[in-house]
Formats: structure tokens, C-alpha cells, sequence
């Protein structure tokens, strides 16, 4: 009984897979929000079954979209990816991150340190900070937000699966996201609006009718809330980098 | 069936119960789990710098509020964010890909036994069943990323280097 309450609970608190650009206003009821918690991460097997969990929806992830075999964007894209998990508190993690051979523009992260990025999403960048920011989505796995998943005990990889392509996560949880993926992109040292910067673009491009993920965002109150966040830790007006010729250098794909 | 309903309350109590109890620890020792944190003068992202500690090293917690600690280190004090920092010492990477190589083979053998690995070790075999065949997996898109082997320290002169700090 008690192994099974630990793996569930360490499912519970890592299961925060997901849709980064999309919002998710699932009203289901059996979905409740639980309180922000110092959840800790240091028993071997609770994190070997983060990870063996993370693995089986990564596989569903590419499953779904494929992956875009690119060597060298994929070295970028995890060179960076794996330098901004250096400014979190998942040291014991390996951070993967790999390109989804897909137009549509999305980003997902599994527990266990599996970060995905579309194709789509990658054109719409401009510089390295945007990216940064799409991919401190690691933000997910490593901040504590947490979405109370009932259904995650009957139904466990299908349901987080369920719950990434088609259900869309709760729209406080994708604002916990967005700050603590600024959080980790400040730290860094890049610029602290870059994601609020690619929300806005891709809010645009949306009403071009581009295709952004398969759920209902809600950009406007994200870009509001991170802007919001920017003027009360003292962030705006001041110089940052974007790090853009680099960027262009490693990813070209126009 | 009598049994998974205990099985189901008990897992809600002890989970209620983990979600509660956190905020009764006492104050006491945070490591620093990032590379390098930062000890700002405020709680607030944009203050000045006070001292930067590196992984590893003891903060002293004085107080909480949001996502942030107030910390001494040294002979400074300043405040955290709760994101870089961990009650225990940070640990060594964590994998379970050794095992999966060693024992598994390619395919649906592989899926259902890599989360018997882990499962079985939790005494949690049953739980197999769960992962069922609805979606379509890519186990050899996964195992060509899980390929990819870059070090932490590269990682992170990468950004150093891109953002010049």
C-alpha cells in the first residue's frame, strides 16, 4: 500500500505534461487544482518511475507527430534546453529535448526530463531567447504546479496523453508555467520578455489562421499576466540579451 | 473490487496528507540545486545581486514568502527563489535507461517491461495493465533522442558564452 501511494503520489506531482502554448480550460470536475507544495524529488525509485512514466508519453508524443531527425538542430535545440535546466532544482534529471516533425506550433514536456518542440513553433521564433523561453517549459516538471489528475489513477499514461493532445491543461497552471519559465530564462541571463514576445506573435499568427496546438488558447491573459510579472520584479525597460545571430546560425529552416 | 476502493481512499488520504504536510517542516538547511543562485537583495527578480552561491552549497533559511526564501549565506543575507534550491543535497543523475538496455528488447516486449521495471520495483506489477495500445508509440524516435549525450558543464558554458555573463 504503501509503494502504491508513493508511486502515485510521485505520479501526481510530475505528471504535469502538457501544452505549453495552449491554454486549457477543461471544466471537469473531477479535476481539481491542489495548493503549491515543496514537493521533493529524492528517492531513486520515485524518480525512476518519473522517468519510466515520462518515457512512455514521450514515445506517444512522437508517436503522434514524429520526430524531425535533424542532427544539428537537435544538438542546438538540447544544448540550450539542457543549459537552461541548470538553473532549476531537477539536477538528477537527464533533460532530453527533440523537434516534432509538425507545421502546427507546440511544445510539450513529459515528467522525467522529456521536452518536445514543433517544427512550427521553431519557424516562428526570432532569436534564442523566444526559444529559451518556449523550452524552459522544463518549467512544467520542475515547479510544483500542480493539477490534481483523477484520472491519472485509472487510466495513467492515456490519460496524461488524453490530457496533452486533447484536453488542454487548466488555465492557472499554464500561467504558473509561463512564470517559471521566465524565471528560469531571467536567471539564465536572457530576456525576460522573450516569451511573452513569442506569445504575442503566435497570438497573431493564430488569428491569420496558422494552426496553434488543438486546444483553446487564451494568450491574451497569459501575455497580461507575464507582462504584469515583468513590471513587479523590475524587469521592464532594462537591457537583456536575445542571443539572435546564433540562433539563425543553428536553425534554419525557412 | 472491495479492495481497490481501499486502495483508492487510502491513496486519497495519503496524498491529502502529503499535500499538507510539507507546510508544517520546520525552517531549516536549503542546497542549492542549480548550477549558481543567485542572492538577491529583495524578493523580487529585477533587485541587485547580494552574492551568488554555487550548487551545492548551504543557504540558510530565515524565512518564506511566495516563491521565494530569505536566506544567509556567508556572511550575507538576501533572498532565493524556491526553484533553485531543495531540502537535500543534489544528487547525481538518475537514469533507468542501463536497465531497460540490458533486459529489454526492441518493441511492445520493451514497452510493457520498462514500466514493469519500474513498477515491479514498487511492488506495483499490476499497474501494467494501464498502459494500454490506444496511441501510437515511437520507441525508436525515443531512443534516437535519448542518444543524444551533451554534459551539464557544456550546457552550460553554451549559455554563458551566448549570453556573455
Amino acid at each position: 500500500m504503501n509503494r502504491l501511494f508513493k508511486l502515485i503520489s510521485s505520479i501526481l506531482f510530475l505528471t504535469f505534461p502538457v501544452f505549453y502554448m495552449t491554454v486549457s480550460h477543461a471544466s471537469d470536475d473531477f479535476r481539481k487544482r491542489a495548493p503549491q507544495v515543496e514537493e521533493t524529488f529524492t528517492e531513486d525509485d520515485d524518480i525512476r518511475a518519473e522517468i519510466v512514466f515520462g518515457r512512455e508519453l514521450a514515445a506517444r508524443i512522437i508517436g503522434k507527430y514524429g520526430i524531425y531527425k535533424n542532427n544539428d538542430i537537435t544538438q542546438y535545440v538540447n544544448m540550450l534546453g539542457k543549459g537552461l535546466s541548470q538553473y532549476t532544482n531537477r539536477p538528477e534529471l537527464e533533460f532530453r529535448f527533440a523537434v516534432l516533425d509538425t507545421d502546427s506550433i507546440n511544445a510539450f514536456a513529459a515528467p522525467g526530463g522529456y521536452i518536445f518542440i514543433t517544427k512550427g513553433a521553431l519557424k516562428a521564433i526570432e532569436d534564442e531567447a523566444e526559444l529559451a523561453g518556449v523550452l524552459a517549459n522544463i518549467g512544467r516538471i520542475i515547479g510544483g504546479n500542480t493539477e490534481f489528475l483523477r484520472g491519472v489513477f485509472t487510466q495513467m499514461v492515456d490519460e496524461a496523453a488524453d490530457i496533452l493532445f486533447e484536453k488542454g491543461f487548466k488555465k492557472q497552471d499554464e500561467i504558473d508555467a509561463d512564470r517559471i519559465a521566465t524565471l528560469i530564462i531571467t536567471t539564465a541571463g536572457y530576456d525576460p520578455s522573450a516569451l511573452s514576445r513569442y506569445l504575442k506573435k503566435i497570438s497573431s499568427d493564430e488569428k491569420e489562421g496558422k494552426t496553434i496546438g488543438s486546444t483553446h488558447p487564451l494568450f491574451s491573459e497569459r501575455i497580461e499576466k507575464i507582462d504584469t510579472l515583468l513590471v513587479d520584479n523590475n524587469l521592464v525597460g532594462k537591457k537583456y540579451e536575445i542571443v539572435k545571430e546564433r540562433f539563425h546560425e543553428n536553425v534554419r529552416l525557412r | 473490487m472491495t479492495k481497490n476502493l481501499w486502495n483508492l481512499l487510502n491513496s486519497t488520504i495519503s496524498i491529502f496528507m502529503l499535500l499538507f504536510l510539507p507546510s508544517a517542516v520546520l525552517a531549516g538547511d536549503l542546497y542549492v540545486q542549480s548550477i549558481k543562485a543567485r542572492i538577491l537583495s529583495s524578493p523580487s527578480l529585477g533587485s541587485r545581486i547580494v552574492v551568488e552561491a554555487n550548487r551545492g552549497e548551504v543557504l540558510k533559511e530565515l524565512e518564506k514568502e511566495g516563491n521565494w526564501f530569505k536566506v544567509s549565506y556567508k556572511e550575507s543575507t538576501g533572498w532565493v527563489s524556491r526553484l533553485l534550491v531543495g531540502p537535500k543535497p543534489p544528487s547525481g543523475k538518475v537514469s533507468v535507461l542501463e536497465e531497460t538496455e540490458e533486459k529489454l528488447e526492441k518493441g511492445s516486449r520493451r514497452r510493457a517491461s520498462a514500466f514493469a521495471t519500474a513498477a515491479a520495483a514498487r511492488g506495483l506489477a499490476e499497474e501494467r495493465a494501464r498502459i494500454s495500445d490506444q496511441l501510437k508509440v515511437d520507441y525508436d524516435g525515443l531512443e534516437w533522442m535519448e542518444k543524444i549525450n551533451i554534459s551539464d558543464e557544456k550546457a552550460a558554458m553554451f549559455i554563458i558564452k551566448g549570453v556573455g555573463k
